[in-house]
């Protein structure tokens, strides 16, 4: 019974997250909105915590990963395989985070904060999967000729990365907090829909 | 089923293992099935963002980057990159037409109940139930969203779209409570 239980619960997050990239990130990217990603994995983190509330079992969140990179992979929109290995990634990260540290608050904020940091690089991680390693050649070459030509190539980039870092931690850990806040939210909600189903007026 | 996996399995190792050396017999290999099985799959590589990107890296990157040692109508360029850049054009495109053959030949209703049947049981399970669930929560979805809009104004934005949240999920999961349990009599019935 509880078993039948878990496996509906990943069922429905799975599906709510994978109807969340299907409808909202298509959209995003159809208004080319920027910052998409980022918006897209504070959305996945919100899911992904209040997901985890009902569905304790270690592995719950890749398969909800699984079912959403699924319906996104069979979608109208056909297959884009970034989004997609984005959907998957993320999946496996969060269950790492979780499977760690528990849920709880910290571990909340640091899930949101691993998975937009993990937006960030996963331009590069999917082109490294798609392309070869030469891919990552080619960039630093590129980099350092555009530097050399615009003569950049001393500028101290660590303040800006401090500064994007700053921003990917604050906002990482509003989206966990809001996760584990919705979790708990639509926990008393449910005990308390099911309770006036049961209660006859 | 099986043969798709073992299709693509072999696909995707050819994309791994292309080389200047091997891509006479690689690539025939690899692309020779989508032409006989589903040529619709190719279609995945008419798109124009991704067609500026491959021509890019292979016309452009050589004559940026690397030792230019051969010229080719007094342009010079680098003939190093010239490989490495053919080469993942190779394994991009292996890779993408292999997956976009894959997932028009498969109906996700066969993949839920083959991955049920193997060691992935219990996520073969929720994706069979997530597919069951699916058309019901569109429809919820699209009904949530009125609602919502509907109910725009009357408290703050914030917390509007948390209270609405907070209902749409609760809903969802009673909704997928009761298909299960109906499922569950069912099965007890048969």
């Amino acid at each position: 019974m509880e078993a039948r239980r878990q496996t509906h619960y990943v069922a429905v997050f799975g599906t709510l997250w994978g109807l969340m990239e299907v409808t909202l990130g298509t959209a995003l990217k159809g208004l080319r909105i920027p910052f998409t990603g980022l918006v897209m994995a504070a959305c996945a983190t919100v899911v992904i915590l209040a997901g985890r509330r009902f569905a304790r079992r270690r592995g719950s969140v890749v398969m909800m990963g699984g079912v959403a990179a699924l319906i996104k992979v069979f979608s109208l929109g056909g297959f884009v395989i970034g989004p997609v290995w984005a959907i998957v990634f993320e999946g496996l990260l969060a269950e790492i985070v979780l499977t760690t540290f528990g849920l709880n608050r910290l571990s909340s904020m640091l899930t949101g904060v691993v998975l937009l940091g993990y937006t960030t690089v996963h331009p590069f991680v999917a082109q490294g999967v798609l392309y070869g390693s030469d891919i990552y050649t080619i960039y630093l070459e590129m980099l350092r000729k555009f530097a050399a030509v615009l003569h950049i190539a001393d500028v101290d980039l660590v303040p800006v990365a401090g500064v994007y870092l700053a921003c990917i931690a604050i906002a990482g850990s509003a989206a966990g907090l809001a996760g584990l806040r919705l979790g708990h939210d639509v926990d008393r909600n449910l005990r308390r829909k099911r309770l006036g189903e049961r209660t006859p007026c | 089923m099986l043969k798709h996996v073992a299709l693509l399995f072999l696909q995707l190792t050819l994309a791994l293992i292309v080389s200047v050396d091997n891509q006479g017999w690689v690539l025939p290999l690899a692309l020779g099935p989508v032409l006989v099985l589903d040529r619709g799959a190719f279609r995945v590589l008419v798109r124009g963002r991704l067609l500026l990107f491959l021509a890019l890296m292979v016309g452009g990157v050589p004559l940026v980057v690397g030792t230019r040692s051969a010229d080719v109508l007094g342009v010079p360029y680098s003939p190093e990159y010239v490989d490495a850049s053919l080469l993942m054009l190779y394994r991009s495109l292996i890779m993408l037409v292999a997956l976009r053959l894959f997932t028009r030949r498969i109906r996700l209703d066969e993949l839920a109940t083959s991955l049920q049947r193997t060691r992935f049981r219990q996520f073969g399970d929720a994706f069979a139930l997530s597919l069951e669930l699916l058309p019901q929560l569109r429809a919820t979805s699209r009904n949530a969203w009125r609602a919502y809009r509907r109910g725009r104004g009357s408290s703050g934005l914030i917390a509007h779209t948390r209270d609405w949240t907070v209902d749409f999920v609760t809903n969802m999961l009673l909704y997928a409570e009761r298909y299960s349990g109906e499922k569950v009599q069912g099965e007890a019935h048969e």
